[in-house]
């Protein structure tokens, strides 16, 4: 479950990003409030050092309206491309799995 | 009553449990974490209406116990993608084979210097040049940050970013200061220290 769990969190990554740039805080904030998804903040942010250096988001700086300049994260083409491939093989899995455990229920 | 300072010394033990929690991850990766927990939690407590002892310690408990970003970050480095593997791989095999065609050509040279019954006294200097690649630091003062870091990452440098006040002028987001300084040399990798003023410098 844990193994799925960290494949999925990262698509949800580049799903917040989809529509907007988003900096770390508010990005790991998102996921968190989620719930169930994250065990904590600080854990996203080995997850985001990979796809970067994945080439699925990369970062610039912006300032900020108080305190110092952040860390945004962008979507990249390749990224763009992970998402909407994943977003189709999630639907037949979801699909797939919710069939068999409804039978299983009855 | 905690003032500020008990409260940024709270912070800041939590702060070195994870940068002892995450020792077995490469300098550069560990540098990195720590700086983008060190943001989180500033933007965290910038949210705050008051900067209570409770506030701050819930902040922390969201960001998580040091030792579970230490495993997510572990974990991340033993299953790197496919891609980079081989990426990694063909470095390693470019390496080999660099250092095979050095062996080669220097057996050669060797060979024809023994023939010829001169000394060989100059095999360290030629192995000792292909072990690391020294680079010239670019100047990035004055550079926004996103400018710094291309031009760094062009050069094959690393970098980190300290938050600071320094009497420099420059706006919050562009380099003040350096080190290495620009022109010097320094091995390849390196990790570049750049300075940037925070919002408000007294």
């Amino acid at each position: 479950m844990s193994q799925m769990r960290r494949g999925a969190i990262e698509y949800c990554v580049l799903a917040l990003l989809r529509d907007r740039d988003m900096y770390g805080f508010e990005l790991t904030r998102a996921l968190s409030t989620a719930g169930g998804l994250v065990a904590s903040e600080g854990t996203v942010y080995p997850l985001l050092t990979r796809i970067r250096q994945d080439g699925l988001v990369e970062t610039f700086w912006e300032p900020s309206p108080q305190g110092p300049p952040r860390r945004y994260y962008r979507l990249t083409n390749d990224g763009r491309l992970a998402l909407e491939t994943f977003r189709t093989q999630w639907r037949q899995f979801r699909d797939t799995v919710d069939t068999i455990m409804k039978g299983s229920d009855e | 009553m905690t003032t500020n300072s008990d409260l940024d010394q709270i912070v800041d033990q939590y702060l070195n449990r994870l940068e002892m929690a995450l020792g077995d991850l490469p300098s550069e990766r560990r540098q990195q974490l720590i700086e983008s927990i060190t943001d989180h939690i500033s933007e965290a407590r910038a949210t705050l209406s008051a900067n209570s002892e409770v506030a701050v310690r819930d902040i922390l408990d969201r960001v998580g116990q040091p030792a579970d970003i230490a495993a997510e970050a572990l974990a991340d480095q033993t299953t790197s993608s496919p891609l980079r593997a081989s990426s990694t791989r063909r470095k390693v095999v470019a390496a080999v084979v660099i250092i095979f065609i050095v062996f080669l050509v220097f057996g050669t040279f060797l060979a024809t210097r023994i023939n010829n019954g001169a000394p060989s006294t100059t095999i360290n200097v030629t192995t000792s040049t292909v072990t690391s690649v020294a680079r010239v630091v670019p100047n990035v003062i004055g550079m926004s940050l996103n400018s710094a870091e291309n031009a760094l990452q062009q050069a094959q440098f690393a970098y980190m970013i300290v938050f600071a006040c320094t009497g420099s002028r420059v706006q919050s987001g562009d380099v003040a200061a350096q080190t290495p300084s620009a022109g010097s040399s320094a091995a390849e990798g390196t990790s570049v220290r750049l300075v940037t003023p925070p919002k408000s410098c007294p």
